[in-house]
């Protein structure tokens, strides 16, 4: 369909890419890696969709039948929220007796117990925060994790059906001074056999030797977990489940049917036991974690989308620049008798093939993208399961037919304005510059278009224009997106006067190179435009994330200091990892004359209305430490022996108010009643939704762990620090933070999520370079002549270097600048629609960003190198000579 | 008068072995101080090849070349640009101007980009000599191709240099023009003490000068002082007939 038919120009399309394979980079460098992005996305995705089915299959590995216990209906609803402090002992077990019931079936294989819970490997190691060569550095408790993934204890299945856990080397653990850990966690923490290890169960660590290293369904660990194995009675101690497990794998005899034997076993106990087929159980789980992926995928396809957006631009670009340079052969072709549609059809069978070979390499790219991603990723510690990256042939294909297709669209009006070109051009002189357009038309457009992205924008900000179906958060972002096209359409018309404001700048600094660069990129208002869009939208989004993410870290450390009147703040260092702060430490804390007041958390499920919600245990103080906010009731009250405080937003669902009876159901306890006394709104992250005194209930009274603690001291002093520092240090998995440090906690995170988009906007800035390159490259064969007169007449070689460099940075300032603002402005717009949410605070980093556009200018700079040198390298006399 | 620039045994082989081409042949030659020299000869014979060595646009093959007394036959790149920037002008026959630049700008390049300023008293006196005052706030393609031969002519006087190098300067210029800038050209040597070496083909505009070196097969075939136009078409016309 693309002219394969005429064989001649087929050939003189195959023939122009092989004698300019640098064309064909040029071009398709974007293509390249917007292709590339696309692949490595999908390889990711597909990868870890794998690695979790492999991984769900494996936990059944050679499992039929699953037992597990029914557990009251709110814990249920509740396990699988992620736990907030110790609700382990109310998650009902099996007991052991039932084991062998099941095993003495005519129908049942084998059966086995498991038991799951949480261990930490621990080790004592020198300071994270000391400096290399720091003399004395203090050791301290490094908990062992891999990434952000759980740290798990188990037992040891010694059943001979037992297929999920393999060892790489030692032996099973037959004491309970042995333990066998994951190859992943050996691995990575050099670990090996016979050595011994540190392990935090409960709230006491002990002292173990690795009698082996297993490997879990020959992905080295489940999801990257941690995984302490103990023999089975060791496990059942230290992981609070003595004489019980928490479910029953069972293997089924050949000749009976699978859902016969599910029956049978749920009829020794249908009130606790709950019998589920394996392998639906396998597909379930991997299934809703999937779901979780594809989000991320969606956040990967939408940083691919713009690098194939800015890679249109910068293609067409290419494509014009390129043809230009051929206009002479393309008008001999053309006064040999070739037609304008054979033209046309060379120059889009010229696209085809670069598209092919564009989209391949970005192929190929993409796979080396994907393990840097997933290095990446494991660098900044995002936790994903081990395991191979897979590239599916659909990927592949959907990657090519992208490339091609853009590609292609692209050519098409270069295309068609190379095929017009007159055949006596061939016979005119020289080196054609494009003729000036009025670009007043574009203006009036291109104004036109802005000012209703505006409207739509403001119309939400001061509330006059409320577009059906969006969501003024929508309605400002499409705005946004129209405020953008006409801003595009607007910028050839707004070079000469965007130059004009810095001219004087430039010719005071760089002299007479700073009034040619600044001439030149006057010149070709349209060609200089249009590359320096293609990084407008790199430097948008950039500055866009700045400033969103700067504005949410002022915004956070407002809060937190607002919310958290406390000195300090301890907790259990990860949720998963220790199931709280052993009681023991409010304990010392206590003795220190310099604290004056602690206040201790506690936290239960409980059942209200048949449904799980979490109780909360405080002192009073803790009214003191935590701000609380739009109060009712009385504090004097809450002391009282029945008194039950509500958080606000639960009080108003439930529809509570001050002197209400509330009747919970407590684990182990029973029915208790309550009088609500105290309703507030708790205004950091709320450690539950019911509260009671923790003096007045027994219940809670007799814990061993509490879930977070709050304390004031007289004075901060760095020796008051060193002795709460002592204390805390001796309590692995417990941290302790002041507010710098919860501030800088919170900072961290969200500096986290900033740098990951910054690594994937940067490929949008990597891929406007090339843009900038093939610019200059072109502005720099249309001046053949100039530069050649220019070093006739004695400009030195670093003067024309300097020169294009000079041209390239106001290029890339001109971008730069048009994005930034955008982007700010952007960000301020969406802070304003979210100010119903709570998000008051409006902050620019000046640094971060003035470091983006210093980025830009050097990013264009180097984008300069190659058309700089090949400019100071022209021949003097090829240039000025007259045949 | 001093001799200002000589060429020593310069010759000049352009390609490879087989297809080499010897563009000078041997040639020593001298030139005098605020003298007028035209280059002639046949197409092909070398002027331009001359011209381009003497003015360090290209290097010889072999022999020197002296500006003065430093031969500047074994510079580097850097130090033969400085030195077409300081000491030398250019006038060529086409694409003088850098058409971003306005007539004044154009003029003053040279000391623009040795980041010197320009002689204005210099510059007005050569701007005046070549009658381009109302013009010099405009640019090139607003200026007639004499016109912009002029401005060419006063940039490549504005810096004073020791030498003028002109290859065609008239050669795409109408008969008026042609004559005005010829003009202009003997005048800045008479009364600007400028030296001027000047490549032509024709000898009406080698009349202009006071000396004439001829070229035939990249060797002198004769050099003539003060020669009528009649004298050179007889020259140019013998040397065509061998
Ligand atoms: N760059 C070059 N490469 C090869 N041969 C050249 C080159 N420049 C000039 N020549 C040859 O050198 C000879 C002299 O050329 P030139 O000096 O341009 O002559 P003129 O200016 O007198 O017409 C000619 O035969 C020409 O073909
Ligand atoms: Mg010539």
């Amino acid at each position: 369909m693309f002219g394969f038919t005429k064989r001649p120009l087929f050939l003189i399309a195959w023939k122009n890419l092989k004698t300019y394979p640098v064309r064909i980079f040029l071009t398709t460098s974007s293509i390249i890696l917007g292709v590339a992005v696309i692949i490595a996305s999908n390889i990711f995705s597909e990868s870890n969709k794998s690695a979790f089915d492999n991984l769900f299959t494996g936990i059944y590995e050679g499992v039929d039948l699953v037992v597990q216990p029914i557990q009251e209906d709110f814990a249920q609803g509740f396990s699988g929220d992620g736990g907030q402090g110790p609700i382990s002992f109310e998650v009902k077990k099996i007991p052991d007796e039932k084991i062998q019931e099941i095993q003495d079936l005519p129908s049942v294989k084998a059966a086995w117990g498991e038991v799951l819970g949480f261990a930490q490997y621990i080790k004592f190691g020198p300071r994270k925060d000391c400096h290399a060569f720091a003399k004395e550095c203090p050791r301290e408790t490094i908990l062992i994790q891999n990434g952000f993934a759980p740290t798990f204890g188990a037992a040891w299945d010694s059943n001979s059906y037992a297929q999920q856990w393999s060892l790489v080397s030692g032996e099973p653990p037959t004491n309970i001074k042995e333990v066998v850990m994951d190859v992943l966690t050996a691995e990575n923490h050099g670990f090996v056999v016979g050595d011994k290890v540190t392990v935090l169960a409960g709230a006491t660590p002990a002292t173990f030797t690795i009698s082996g290293i297993a490997e879990f369904a020959s992905v080295g660990s489940p999801g990257g977990a941690t995984f302490a194995l103990f023999e089975f009675k060791t496990a059942q101690r230290l992981l609070d489940s003595r004489g019980k497990v928490d479910l029953i794998n069972v293997v089924i005899e050949n000749n009976f049917d699978i859902n016969d034997v599910k029956n049978q076993i749920s009829n020794l106990d249908s009130e606790n036991l709950n019998v589920i087929n394996a392998q639906e159980a396998a597909a379930e789980q991997a299934d809703s974690i999937k779901q979780g992926l594809d989000f991320f995928n969606t956040i990967l396809n939408v940083f691919a989308g713009i690098a194939i957006f800015v890679g249109a631009f910068i293609i067409q670009n290419t494509f014009r620049i390129l043809l230009l340079q051929r206009t002479k052969e393309l008008s001999l072709l053309r006064a040999l008798g070739t037609s304008k549609r054979q033209i046309y059809r060379l120059v889009i069978s010229e696209s085809l093939f670069m598209s092919v070979i564009g989209s391949g390499l970005g192929i190929g790219l993409g796979i080396g993208l994907a393990v840097a991603v997933k290095e990446g990723l494991q660098y900044f510690e995002f936790g994903l399961p081990e395991g191979p990256l897979v590239l599916t042939t659909e990927a592949a294909i959907v990657g090519l037919a992208i490339g091609v297709t853009v590609t292609i669209l692209s050519s098409l009006l270069p295309a068609r304005k190379a095929s017009q070109v007159s055949p006596m051009e061939a016979i005119r002189d020289s080196v054609s510059t494009p003729k000036a357009k009025s670009l007043f038309m574009r203006l009036l457009f291109g104004s036109l278009i802005s000012t209703l992205g505006f409207g739509a924008l403001f119309g939400v900000l001061f509330e006059f224009l409320d577009l059906p179906t969006l969501s003024s958060l929508q309605q400002v972002g499409f705005g946004a997106g129209v405020i953008f096209i006409g801003i595009s359409v607007i910028t050839p018309s707004i070079t000469k006067p965007f130059v004009f404001l810095f001219e004087k700048i430039y010719n005071l600094v760089f002299g007479i190179l700073g009034k040619l660069a600044t001439e030149n990129s006057k010149r070709t208002p349209r060609r200089t435009a249009s590359t320096a869009s293609a990084l407008m939208i790199g430097l948008t989004l950039i500055s866009l994330a700045n400033v969103i993410t700067t504005s949410f870290k002022a915004q956070a450390e407002t809060l937190i200091s607002e919310v958290i009147l406390a000195d300090y703040q301890v907790s259990a260092a990860n949720v998963f990892a220790s199931p709280g702060i052993p009681t023991g430490l409010s304990e010392e804390l206590l003795e220190l004359d310099e604290v004056t007041k602690l206040s201790r958390t506690r936290a239960t499920v409980v059942g209200y209305n048949q449904r799980p919600l979490i109780l909360g245990a405080v002192d009073e103080t803790v009214f003191d430490l935590v701000k609380t906010d739009d109060i009712e009731g009385s504090r004097q009250d809450f002391l009282n022996e029945n008194a039950i405080g509500v958080l606000r937003p639960t009080a108003e669902r439930e529809e509570l108010s001050v002197g209400d009876k509330v009747s919970l159901t407590i684990p182990e306890e029973g029915e208790r009643e309550f009088i609500v006394s105290y309703i507030f709104d708790w205004t950091t992250q709320p450690p539950a939704e019911f509260f009671v005194l923790l003096e007045n209930n027994s219940f809670f009274k007799d814990e061993s762990l509490d879930t977070e603690l709050y304390f004031n001291v007289v004075e901060k002093t760095p020796v008051l620090e060193e002795k709460i520092n002592a204390i805390v240090d001796g309590y692995p998995g417990v941290e302790i933070r002041d507010e710098d440090g919860l501030v800088e906690e919170a900072n961290n995170q969200i500096q986290l999520l900033l740098n990951v988009i910054y690594g994937f906007l940067s490929i949008s800035i990597f891929v406007a370079l090339f843009g900038i390159t093939n610019t200059l490259s072109l502005s720099v064969y249309e001046r053949t002549r100039e530069i050649g007169l220019m070093r006739a007449i004695g400009t030195y070689r670093k003067q024309i270097r300097r020169m294009i460099f000079i041209e390239s940075s106001i290029i890339a300032i001109f971008g730069a600048a048009l994005g930034t603002g955008l982007g700010i402005f952007f960000a301020w717009s969406l802070i304003q629609t979210l100010a119903d949410e709570g998000f008051t605070v409006f902050s620019v980093s000046i640094q971060q960003t003035f470091l983006w556009i210093g980025i830009a200018i050097v990013a264009g700079v180097i984008a300069a190198i190659l058309p700089a040198i090949r400019a100071s390298r022209q021949n003097i006399l090829e240039a000025i000579s007259y045949e | 008068m001093n001799n200002i620039i000589h060429s020593v045994d310069l010759t000049k082989i352009y390609g490879e072995k087989e297809t080499s081409v010897k563009a000078l042949d041997d040639i020593s030659v001298e030139f005098k101080e605020n003298d007028f020299t035209a280059i002639m000869g046949p197409s092909g014979s070398g002027k331009s090849t001359l011209l381009h060595c003497l003015a360090g646009l290209d290097r010889p093959s072999s022999g020197q070349i002296f500006l003065r007394n430093q031969d500047i036959s074994t510079l580097n790149d850097k130090q033969l640009t400085k030195i077409r920037r300081d000491s030398f002008g250019f006038v060529f026959q086409a694409f003088n101007l850098i058409p971003t630049l306005t007539a004044e700008e154009n003029i003053t390049l040279p000391a623009s980009i040795a980041g010197r300023k320009p002689d204005m008293d210099w510059v007005k006196q050569v701007v005046e000599t070549v009658d381009i005052g109302d013009r010099l706030t405009h640019r090139p393609n607003e200026l007639s191709g004499g016109q912009q031969q002029r401005v060419a002519a006063a940039r490549a006087m504005a810096t004073k240099p020791e030498v003028i190098f002109a290859d065609e300067p008239s050669g795409n210029l109408d008969s008026k023009s042609s004559k005005e800038l010829l003009v202009f050209m003997k005048s800045v040597v008479e009364e600007l003490n400028q030296t001027i070496i000047m490549v032509t083909h024709d000898p009406y505009a080698a009349s202009f000068a006071n000396r004439v070196v001829m070229l035939k097969d990249g060797r002198i075939a004769s050099d003539l002082e003060k020669p009528t136009q009649e004298e050179i078409v007889a020259e140019v016309t013998a040397l065509s007939n061998i």
